[in-house]
């Protein structure tokens, strides 16, 4: 299910959202194997249940800015905050890498236009219409605004 | 990091789609451009070819990335 309120946008659940997109590019890479990708897949929608090693171990960048217990308000900062702005400013680990692998990378809001099939919907951003999954969030209605992080929802911003 | 990892198209389909080799695994994607062609670079997103990228800058990259 989607959070429609920040009480239950915890800190594991908000690191988990952002950061399984990352984790499948490791996934390519070969940096992580198919079982090691599986179990991290096996937390969704349980996201709470997903032992803080692997959270470290897996969201090490993000988990080393944020710090540990915190909020899903402060991982929604740092991503929408340093995160963004290293990509779009080309800083930090973003300076050197060319900008075409970065800015899918960019977290954006939008709004759902359409429901593409049981996993894919169209999001307007801004001008713009973009493919999203639900992969890793839950169900998203037209018309609900929501967070987006590389091609997938994070959450719904109502 | 949070990066896009490009893939290499190595099969295109009649229908329009293509199969995108990330050497760990092949995955499907939908061409919506003429300009791409086998042995392309390409960037996905939500199996949908969003960028092209050149091959020599795609190798530098996962070259370093992977090495990082």
């Amino acid at each position: 299910m989607l959070e429609s309120k920040m009480d239950n946008w915890t800190y594991k659940k908000a690191l988990f959202r952002y950061g399984m997109p990352c984790v499948e590019s490791r996934f390519k890479l070969g940096l992580i194997n198919k079982e090691e990708y599986d179990k991290l897949c096996s937390f969704i929608g349980k996201e709470e249940e997903m032992p803080f090693e692997l959270i470290k171990e897996h969201f090490k960048k993000p988990v080393e800015i944020i710090g540990d217990n915190k909020t899903g308000k402060d991982v929604d900062d740092y991503f929408m905050g340093l995160h963004n702005h290293e990509i779009i400013c080309r800083e930090g680990n973003y300076a050197h890498y060319p900008k075409e692998f970065c800015e899918l990378c960019i977290s954006k809001d939008g709004i759902v236009l359409e429901k593409l099939d049981d996993f894919y919907y169209k999001v307007g951003v801004g001008d713009k219409i973009t493919k999203v999954s639900k992969k890793f969030s839950g169900d998203v209605k037209i018309g609900d605004k929501v967070r987006i992080h590389r091609g997938y929802v994070v959450r719904d911003l109502r | 990091m949070c990066l896009a990892i490009p893939g290499k198209v190595i099969e295109i389909k009649e229908d329009g789609s293509c199969i995108v080799d990330y050497e760990t695994e092949k995955r499907e994607a939908k061409i919506f451009t003429d300009d791409i062609k086998l042995g392309d670079y390409v960037i996905v997103s939500q199996k949908i070819i969003i960028n092209k990228v050149p091959e020599e800058k795609a190798r530098a990259f996962l070259n370093e990335i992977k090495n990082a």
